[in-house]
């Protein structure tokens, strides 16, 4: 069933349960239980209690999204949803083109030169706004070297979802922005592996364009971000590199993990025990920017709070789902795996290879199986299909194993 | 259940949320709920610590919430302090008393006090006993396996048994320690206040020393301890003063050990609160001393309850053995005697204050000694007991002085 768009706040019904989704302000809300019930009760009688309040401070809700709820809340009883995923993915993740300014050494992508078709984008963003997933993000190779990229944006968020882009920065102007923004754009990542064009362009290019892509976004009133990689060769930048993000005023340092690309060895640029300690030490002492982790970071993010997060862990499957430039529905961007189905919702309910992603923790062999974070965890597929390639291996090499 | 995360999809990178997981962020929301919460008093501010090796280490309110927020923290204790209940608005103590009815068993006092009232006293410290209420904070998981499935079955013990006995590592957990000797109905609001912005709280009660859910200590007080009567002050405090001491109705006592617990009867008054007492002997006033401080106090403009606290001294009114000169005045009085009659059944307060602008005075009396009281007050308006004025000027070393009270 079709979410219902409610100003700027999407709601959708779950499997006895409801999600909401404010772009303005990208919080998401996930109801269920006697929360649902006292969320119920005020949709129907108006009846305002603390926790209405909390809801409409935050503000997932306002009293004119009463009756729309009302219907939301009771079609939840007779949703389904795929085995430990919601009823469709939060999010889509779409690989507009495989063409790219650069060639950077860390590259997981192929060699294809290939844009997604606009129709079968555009079939895409479709299915995306009649199942209600809230977000599409946008990536590439080179997402500004898309043609139809802004007619794409304008589609997205006129349906309602929000959009946001991962760029190197290269060919971002003042003109650009402007018209990205004009489009309903929310939201910026540049990529930049170092805070010096020494340590990034040892595993990237276009320190400058990332750099100048940054400058332009401090002064504008776009929401942006910094993709950095953790690798072996950059991590002792990292304080650097978050002077750097605090310095262009950036909204967050979004932290991932090296994954095996085509061109490098991955054991010699992974992150050892060490770097990985370090890793946490620098993130522990960091207060003035809010970090991200990678979901293939999962395992850190465990360590660091002592705790699962309910939402935690792999998301492929899901919460997200990838679409590549070849048309084909992934579970992740870093997954080799296409999908025959060119259709969102029968790929997110009936696909074999989401259910394999669905079933982690299931059947995740040692380390992972014993691991009081499987839950919340659960690995890295894309890391462990492209080592010894075994899908239900453990990750050997986790932080996890290392004492506090 | 209700979780809540704010954050950009970022393509080739699943991380809508930062590292603060939004289940931290709801815990510092649950601890802002309960520092909000109207019973509490903003005068005294929390106290909140942790221990490390063994040594006490206090940190600030916002020290807590960055701890919580980080994931990374000991245990933790809040501790806040209740206001008394003459100092809450009208409103919430309508709904305090309002709760009294879902007690099961009700207390014996319910529904039998006419003007229901507590000792008038402050609170001045932190203890772990009345009106100080205690949170712990512990790491998700903490009590895990703790309840089951026989806890459950107490009715009132435990609300969402599935949530208590849940080993969810993803839950975030909070203790509330209070008593012994905490009001019920404070009890009970908190949870209700709670639970109002956090329904999907599960609760369960903890069993108390004697095994019990609401019959043993941590219960023990009463909003119901005393009956309140009120008289005006006629002519002045002094003659008021007088009057009732040399009939003896009010005589001051301390409660001391001198091999057992007793109440020992003092020729002085025993204030019932004192500032910057650094003895027992500072709360002990003279008569004349007595009469200064509640004029003061009642020339003071300062809220009832300061008044009340102010003036408020310990009495025990009179046993009915100390009449035995009149055998109708004492079957009178044993007549309307409850079957339990331990010393502390006599033991109360009197205060003055000022009410729409006339000084009043009043007894607060345990709860099923009203009827005593009003039958004392009766035979001295009737001058039955005359003769316990002799007894008392006796008692004074035989002046009629009533600054030798």
């Amino acid at each position: 069933m079709r979410g219902v768009v409610v100003r700027m706040i999407q709601v959708r019904a779950e499997e006895n349960a409801i999600l909401l989704w404010n772009k303005t302000t990208s919080g998401t809300a996930y109801i269920s239980g006697d929360e649902l019930l006292a969320l119920y009760d005020w949709a129907y009688s108006g009846k305002e209690n603390g926790f209405i309040r909390r809801l409409k401070k935050l503000p997932v809700i306002h009293d004119e999204d009463r009756v729309v709820l009302l219907s939301v809340i009771e079609s939840a009883k007779y949703k389904k949803a795929p085995l430990r995923s919601f009823c469709a993915p939060e999010s889509l993740h779409i690989e507009l083109t495989s063409r790219c300014h650069y060639h950077c050494p860390q590259c997981y992508k192929g060699t294809s030169q290939n844009d997604l078709s606009i129709d079968t984008l555009l079939l895409a963003i479709k299915q995306a706004h009649e199942l209600s997933v809230f977000q599409v993000a946008l990536g590439g190779g080179e997402p500004l070297l898309y043609p139809f990229l802004l007619d794409v944006i304008k589609e997205i968020t006129t349906c309602g979802m929000s959009c946001s882009i991962t760029t190197s920065g290269a060919g971002l102007d003042h003109l650009l922005l402007k018209k990205l923004m004009g489009a309903g754009l929310n939201h910026v990542q540049i990529s930049l592996n170092g805070s010096t064009n020494e340590v990034h362009s040892r595993s990237r290019q276009g320190y400058l364009s990332g750099v100048e892509a940054l400058h332009l976004l401090s002064h504008s009133n776009l929401s942006y971000g910094i993709n950095w990689v953790a690798r072996r060769d950059n991590i002792d930048d990292l304080p650097d590199m978050i002077k750097l993000a605090a310095e262009f005023g950036s909204n967050n340092i979004n932290i991932l993990r090296y994954k095996p690309s085509l061109k490098e060895d991955y054991a010699q640029f992974c992150l050892t025990e060490e770097n990985l300690l370090f890793l946490e030490s620098v993130i522990r002492k960091t207060k003035t920017l809010a970090i991200k982790l990678d979901s293939a970071f999962s395992a850190l993010l465990c360590r660091l709070n002592g705790r699962i997060s309910f939402f935690g862990g792999c998301g492929a499957g899901r919460r997200f789902l990838a679409l590549d430039a070849d048309g084909f529905y992934r579970p992740c961007s870093h997954i080799d795996q296409k999908e025959i189905s060119g259709n969102l919702a029968d790929t997110w309910y009936h696909s074999k290879k989401l259910l394999q992603f669905r079933t982690l923790e299931d059947h995740l062999s040692s380390p992972c199986n014993s691991c009081s974070y499987l839950d919340g965890c659960r690995g890295c597929r894309a890391i462990i299909i492209k080592g010894d390639g075994e899908f239900y291996s453990g990750e050997p090499n986790c932080i996890n194993a290392i004492p506090m | 259940m209700f979780l809540y995360w704010e954050g950009y999809e970022i393509d080739g990178s699943d991380t809508d949320f930062d590292i603060v997981l939004p289940e931290n962020r709801q815990a510092v929301e649950f601890v802002d709920c309960f520092l909000s919460i109207p019973l509490f008093s903003s005068k005294m501010k929390p106290i909140i610590y942790y221990y490390k090796k063994n040594k006490q280490i206090k940190i600030s309110i916002q020290e807590l919430r960055n701890r919580i927020l980080s994931g990374d923290y000991p245990e933790l204790f809040l501790n806040m302090n209740c206001l008394h209940i003459e100092e809450l608005s009208a409103d919430l103590t309508k709904k305090i008393y309002s709760i009294s009815k879902t007690r099961d068993p009700l207390e014996k006092a319910y529904g039998k006090v006419e003007n229901p009232c507590t000792a008038p006293v402050h609170q001045t410290g932190f203890s772990r006993g009345e009106m100080t209420v205690q949170l712990q904070i512990e790491q998700p998981g903490t009590k895990a396996g703790w309840y089951t499935e026989e806890d459950s079955r107490i009715e009132g013990y435990v609300n969402h048994p599935e949530l208590i006995r849940s080993s969810d590592p993803a839950l975030s957990c909070f203790t509330m320690n209070v008593g012994p000797s905490f009001y019920f109905e404070y009890a009970m609001y908190i949870m209700e206040y709670l639970k109002d912005s956090f329904p999907g709280l599960g609760t369960c009660g903890g069993l108390d020393c004697v095994g019990g859910w609401t019959d043993g200590c941590t219960y023990a007080d009463s909003i119901y301890a005393y009956e309140k009567v009120q008289f005006p002050v006629i002519y002045s405090v002094k003659n008021t003063m007088k009057r009732l001491t040399e009939y003896n109705l009010v005589r001051s006592y301390r409660r001391c050990y001198k091999k057992s617990w007793i109440f020992e009867a003092l020729n002085e008054f025993h204030l019932a609160n004192k500032k910057d007492a650094k003895k027992p002997e500072d709360y002990n006033v003279s008569f004349t001393k007595y009469i200064e401080l509640v004029e003061f106090a009642l020339a003071s403009l300062q809220d009832v309850f300061s008044t009340l606290c102010d003036t408020a001294i310990n009495i025990m009114l009179p046993k009915p053995q100390e009449f035995l000169q009149n055998p109708i005045a004492v079957k009178r009085l044993e007549e309307v005697l409850i079957e339990n009659d331990h010393d502390w059944i006599y033991t109360g307060y009197l205060a003055f204050s000022i009410v729409d602008g006339q000084p009043m005075y009043e007894f607060r009396v345990h709860w099923s000694m009203k009827p005593y009281l009003m039958v004392l007050l009766e035979l001295v308006e009737s001058k039955e007991i005359e003769f316990i004025k002799k007894v008392t000027y006796e008692r004074r070393g035989g002046s009629n002085d009533s600054s030798k009270s």
